[in-house]
């Protein structure tokens, strides 16, 4: 998020689309309540299903699965068409002066440069880059008025995007659809802010990344980033899935954000850092973040001689090892063994039943957690015979939150420290004694014993104690100086030199003062806008809301008055939050550079990073019912498919039903929690899915009969629940019957069903790989009856 | 002391059912086998019982073209003119200075004449007849019940029974369709609601009916000594006394 | 009644003193409960929730080492004493409650360590010391047998990609922090946890 949760009270106009606010983060209900009843504030749900959100909206507004970049592309055209954006803020805060390329185009899908590679597109992007001067400075067009200027070639890629092509594709109603336009429109007013929150429902897609874009596109335009109540706010699912991303828990980063070391692009530290640091932007301090993570991993042996001990650091090859990538590499057997904490893919992964499968080819499984997971037991699904599978399996059991200390960083980046409440029981220890316990035992074994390069672990720097103190590690994760072991008070002390360690750059000040460090820190806000920055630690130091310099006009005015974040006034800069910008210079050399992590220092409504274009395009899912109807290009074409023979075709009569998966408040994601707790299971007893009443009448089923959803991939049995929540969406004249399917049941646990993973397709977004469960296809019919 | 009550601003409330499970934490109560076959809906369990006190109802109709979905919490209404307490032989049931309604397990013989009586049929007679007792004894100690201080809207309120109704009112007020439940029925509830719709459609009558039987048992009760009026009463609405049975 | 930290601390107080005798603990209440706090001897101690990622403060009841309330931190700027129903049914990760209403500990949790063999039927009760040792041996046997220093390129890669290790968004930054030393270490390129799933 780049705002917080409380600083929702401050919003004018809330969009909930992709997530479901009320039932998957239903306290953050609160501080949207408030804004509604003190602001005046509306709440807009867009969902494809009436949801408990939906009933506390002021408006739902309907929309098929998987056709957000179109229902947000109507959105951005409406915004331009009628003058409702912040002109001010796009001139000074956005790149939409810039001249591109004239040889940059679009046409039927595509944009200029696609290049099938291996069955997909991958864009030579040399059409897509700004025009330059002699000088190498960037050519802009102030007026906005040159056809080549980021702000035209924007107007003319979106006014395909009407309300009228756009409710054809979405099925979203004319009318709802127009309200919702008017209503968000509105916050382009300088004093209004507008709040748009996502979570899955956006991601969740071959083209989730586009969705994103797309969102803050929208906010850049109407001047919602960097002011209170406005943001692109992704809402986390997890309690700690922020925390685990920032100390680099996924396979194309390290800690803080940075770039995994890559063997074809960086073979030397020098390398790394000639191609990770850009030449201007705050990233420019890449070496010192880079060299102090080094220094905080090998410790005294990292020195500038051996270039900090960089050739310990694994290097990445060319294969895409994200978590699909990570199973098609089991499948192939090339993977023997798998180390899982707290993690539950058997339930959580797409194509669950093949994911399943794939773990029979591991030699051995390490799986940690404080319930027994369909992943730890997945030898013992029902109708798998154990005896066939060869995988040595280890479930070690794990301490509980109450039962541990640690910090964990919520949704708005707060980092908040858990002390220990309880003991865990008998043999249960903590998820840090346990990691350490097993680094020491193979550093042992390194040590003892003949290895192959023993050296990046007997070399790494690793000492928190006979029995691990997470406070140690809290302060290695902050950063010290390397000299004398002082913290160091933030990440502006950190030095390319090696003379200060930092586990993980944006952590530097949450443990700066180990007697009394911030994460810790529990004093609420009396009087402010909400930032409340004495109560934990909010990376990066300590800001609240990001790229806060964005929310005052160039001169320094804030846009609100009543909820202003930084602001000029008496010649000085006045602040309800840490500037996000070097608050030393006055306004009008801050003013042309709010957004300070891109070398441009402006925000790109035109960018050039993401494959798939610089301007989000609607593509179908992999899988639809019907064909792409703005262009002939159908999915996103930068998508590697990995298993193109479980592909529903295009309009399949085998299946011929949308489908879309969710969560309910009761449960938790794959259950492995919710479903071991006794009052939960009751308050939510059963998986089940949900379908229309027309849907229903055509398959004669009523609420509470068992149904049989299928898949290419799978089918599950399931209770029906027959709901005018769920209406069919007319595409082109078509009705199109949608199948909602809840899916925390798994065969373990105290609640047990199935797993409604085994349905979805194991397809992802071109830049993430994040799995398209929100839209695939499948066919349903009652229990009993053949098709 | 002032009356108090609890107003559920259905209007408010998402449905995310903490105030159910709070309930169950704070009175220690087992969970029920439940099934959503047999609900075909997301409200569960399917009715109050002796082991849930707080029930979340999911209402779902349709108007024209736009659906509704309303949650409203299902609990004992703590009545001013409560039949259970009439009715009750061993006048176990007895109303506290703050309005609520609280049945002493000591003195209960679980003969379910309260049962019979509840307009709401809220009261369940296991080995005995319990019920929602307003968390008299976190509200003697200065906290909220648990439900309310579960709820993150405004959908649970607690507090003096007069600012409460001047709350729903204003609530109330925000829309023609919106009514006020509690003020007048049964000569006040303590526990108030706002609702989006008719209270018929939340199965709240505006006249509100204890048991049919509730008038030959009360009558029972003023001519019998206690232990024979239950026993009578028991087999009158065709009940076994279950703490006589064990 | 907005109920603050500060009322509830001088409640707590208040309390200390009076009369209190220790009973099992009961579903249905008569007259002489009614000042009873069930709490009032509890020590508090504050968490944050591990569900959602709103991260609402949590207060924890604990009377002779034994968890016996949780309910939401009244202090606490985001949640402000409220919790959903996950969080309202937390303590049913320690203890659950049978139908008499007697609690005891859940008897789902995993408290000893698990081992499974190729081809097993059932689990078996194994020590940490036996399973750290095998573990390592399983890491070391692969590693070494499929480690590759150098690339097709000549390039350092100190790298296997025999090995696949899921991080967690249910464990502490510090723990996430450790794991990726850990397989950093062991030369891992195959991490990722859940946060696309």
């Amino acid at each position: 998020m780049t705002n917080h949760w409380i600083d929702y009270q401050n919003s004018d106009v809330f969009i909930n689309i992709g997530l479901n606010t009320a039932e998957n983060h239903p306290v953050s209900m609160k501080w949207i309540e408030k804004a509604q009843e003190e602001n005046d504030a509306k709440l807009v749900c867009v969902d494809p299903r009436y949801t408990r959100t939906a009933a506390v909206s002021d408006l739902y507004v309907p929309m098929r699965p998987g056709t957000n970049i179109a229902f947000l592309a109507g959105l951005i055209n409406y915004v331009l068409e009628n003058k409702k954006y912040n002109e001010d803020y796009i001139k000074n805060f956005t790149n939409a002066s810039y001249l591109i390329d004239p040889e940059f185009d679009f046409a039927d899908g595509m944009f200029s440069g696609a290049q099938k590679v291996n069955n997909r597109v991958a864009y030579d992007k040399k059409s897509w880059a700004y025009q330059q001067d002699e000088e190498g400075d960037i050519l802009k067009d102030e007026s906005l008025e040159d056809p080549n200027c980021v702000f035209q070639l924007m107007k003319k890629h979106y006014s395909r995007y009407d309300i009228n092509t756009v409710c054809n594709i979405t099925g979203s109603p004319e009318d709802k659809y127009e309200e919702l336009c008017q209503l968000y429109a509105e916050t382009g007013a300088p004093e209004k802010a507008g709040n748009i929150m996502y979570a899955m429902g956006i991601t969740q897609f071959t083209h989730g990344s586009q969705n994103v874009r797309s969102i803050a596109m929208l906010q850049l335009l109407l001047g919602n980033m960097g002011i209170a109540g406005g943001g692109v706010n992704a809402q986390r699912g997890q309690s700690n899935v922020q925390g685990a991303c920032d100390t680099g828990m996924l396979f194309h980063l390290i800690p803080g954000y940075m770039g995994v070391p890559r063997a074809e692009l960086h073979p030397t530290l020098a390398d790394y850092l000639d191609v990770e640091t850009p030449e201007t932007g705050y990233w420019e301090n890449k070496p010192s973040f880079f060299v102090s993570l080094l220094k905080a991993f090998y410790g005294e042996n990292a020195t500038e001689d051996n270039d900090f001990c960089y050739d310990y650091l694994p290097k990445m090859d060319d294969k895409d090892r994200s978590h699909i990538g990570i199973f098609n590499e089991m499948k192939e057997g090339n993977i023997e063994g798998l180390i899982s904490w707290a993690d539950n893919p058997a339930v959580s992964g797409p194509s669950a039943g093949d994911q399943r499968q794939d773990l029979g080819n591991l030699d051995w499984l390490v799986a940690v957690d404080i319930f027994e997971t369909e992943t730890a037991s997945f030898w013992k699904e029902p109708g798998v015979d154990s005896k066939e599978i060869k995988t040595e399996v280890f479930l070690l059991p794990a301490a509980m939150h109450l039962e541990r200390a640690g910090s964990i960083t919520n949704s708005g980046r707060w980092i908040q420290w858990r002390h220990q409440s309880l003991n865990p029981p008998e043999d249960a220890k903590s998820d840090l004694w346990i990691a350490d316990r097993i680094f020491k035992a193979v550093r042992n074994l390194y040590e003892e014993e003949e290895g192959v390069k023993p050296e990046p672990i007997v070399e790494m720097n690793w000492d928190y104690g006979e029995e691990p103190d997470p406070e140690l590690v809290a302060r290695e994760l902050n950063g010290y100086h390397t000299e004398d072991k002082k913290l160091v008070a933030d990440f502006t002390k950190l030095a390319s030199d090696g003379s200060t360690a930092a586990g993980s750059w944006i952590y530097s000040g949450y443990f700066a003062d180990k007697d009394d460090p911030a994460t810790m820190s529990r004093l609420p806000e009396a009087e402010g806008i909400g930032s409340h920055h004495d109560w934990a630690y909010a990376w990066p130091l300590n800001r609240r809301i990001i790229y806060n310099r964005a929310g005052a006009d160039a001169k320094g005015k804030p846009w609100n008055k009543n909820t202003p974040v930084i602001w000029w006034e008496n010649g000085a800069w006045q602040k309800n939050d840490v500037p996000d910008f070097n608050a030393s210079l006055p306004p009008e050399e801050t003013a042309n550079a709010p957004f300070i992590m891109l070398p441009e220092f402006q925000a790109r409504l035109f960018a050039p990073g993401l494959a798939g274009g610089p301007f989000p395009e609607h593509y179908e899912p992999w899988e639809s019912p019907i064909q792409n109807l703005i262009s002939g290009t159908q999915f996103n074409p930068a998508i590697q498919e990995w298993y193109p023979e479980q592909r529903a075709k295009v309009g399949s009569k085998e299946y011929p039903y949308v489908a879309t998966s969710y969560r309910v408040t009761e449960h938790y994601q794959t259950g492995m929690l919710t479903r071991n707790m006794p009052w939960l299971n009751e308050a939510m007893p059963d998986l089940f899915v949900e379908i229309s009443p027309s849907l229903a009448r055509k398959l004669n089923v009523e609420s509470g009969e068992q149904v049989i959803v299928s898949s290419p991939r799978g089918e599950i049995e399931a209770a029906a629940c027959v709901t005018p929540r769920l209406k069919p969406f007319a595409i082109n004249n078509n009705d199109i019957e949608m199948v909602g399917i809840v899916w925390h049941w798994g065969y373990a646990g105290m609640s047990t069903g199935p797993v409604a993973n085994d349905l979805s397709p194991a397809i992802g977004d071109p830049n993430t790989t994040i799995p398209e469960y929100k839209a695939f296809l499948c066919n349903i019919q009652k229990k009993g009856e053949s098709k | 002391m002032a009356e108090m009550a609890i107003l559920n601003d259905v209007t408010s409330c998402m449905g995310c059912k903490a105030c159910q499970t709070a309930c169950k934490q704070w009175n220690e109560l087992p969970a029920e086998e439940t099934n959503f076959a047999l609900t075909g809906s997301y409200q569960n369990p399917a009715e109050l019982s002796n082991k849930t006190w707080n029930l979340v109802k999911f209402t779902e109709w349709e108007t024209g073209n736009e659906v509704k979905w309303s949650f409203s919490r299902r609990t004992c209404l703590h009545c001013t003119d409560a039949a259970c307490i009439d009715i009750c032989p061993p006048e176990a049931i007895t109303h506290t200075e703050e309005g609520f309604v609280i049945i002493n397990r000591d003195k209960c013989v679980a003969c379910h004449m309260c049962e019979e009586a509840c307009p709401y049929n809220v009261p369940q007679v296991g080995d005995i007849a319990v019920k929602c007792n307003f968390c008299i004894n976190r509200i003697r100690n200065e906290l909220e019940p648990a439900c309310v201080k579960a709820c993150s809207t405004s959908a649970l309120l607690y507090g003096e029974r007069e600012e409460m109704l001047k709350k729903a009112h204003e609530a109330a007020d925000k829309s023609p369709d919106y009514k006020v439940y509690g003020e007048d029925e049964l000569e006040g509830l303590h526990v108030l609601y706002v609702l989006p719709d008719e209270s018929e459609r939340f199965k709240l009558s505006r006249n509100p009916q204890p048991g049919s039987l509730v008038y030959l048992l009360k009558a029972l009760k003023y001519c019998l000594p206690g232990s024979l009026a239950c026993s009578l009463g028991a087999r009158i609405i065709g009940k076994g006394n279950n703490k006589q049975q064990s | 009644m907005p109920l603050t930290r500060r009322n509830f601390l001088k409640v707590s107080g208040l309390i200390v003193g009076s009369a209190y005798f220790k009973k099992k603990s009961s579903t249905v209440l008569s007259a002489r409960d009614f000042d009873d706090l069930r709490i009032e001897y509890g020590e508090e101690t504050t968490s944050i929730c591990p569900f959602c990622s709103v991260g609402c403060g949590l207060i924890c009841h604990i009377q002779e080492g034994e968890l016996i309330n949780i309910e939401g931190d009244p202090d606490h700027p985001i949640n402000e004493g409220t919790l959903c129903s996950k969080g309202s049914s937390l303590i049913n990760l320690v203890k659950i409650y049978d139908q008499e209403g007697e609690g005891r500990p859940n008897p789902n949790r995993v408290t000893k360590v698990f081992y499974r063999e190729p081809y097993g039927e059932r689990w078996q009760v194994k020590d940490w010391d036996w399973a750290l040792e095998k573990i390592a041996e399983k890491i070391k046997n692969t590693r070494d047998r499929t480690f590759e220093e150098t690339d097709e390129e000549g390039t350092t890669v100190n790298r296997t990609t025999s090995i696949a290790h899921l991080g967690s968004a249910m464990v502490n930054n510090e723990e996430n922090y450790i794991f990726h030393k850990l397989v950093r270490a062991l030369g891992l390129v195959n991490i990722d946890h859940c946060a696309r799933l």
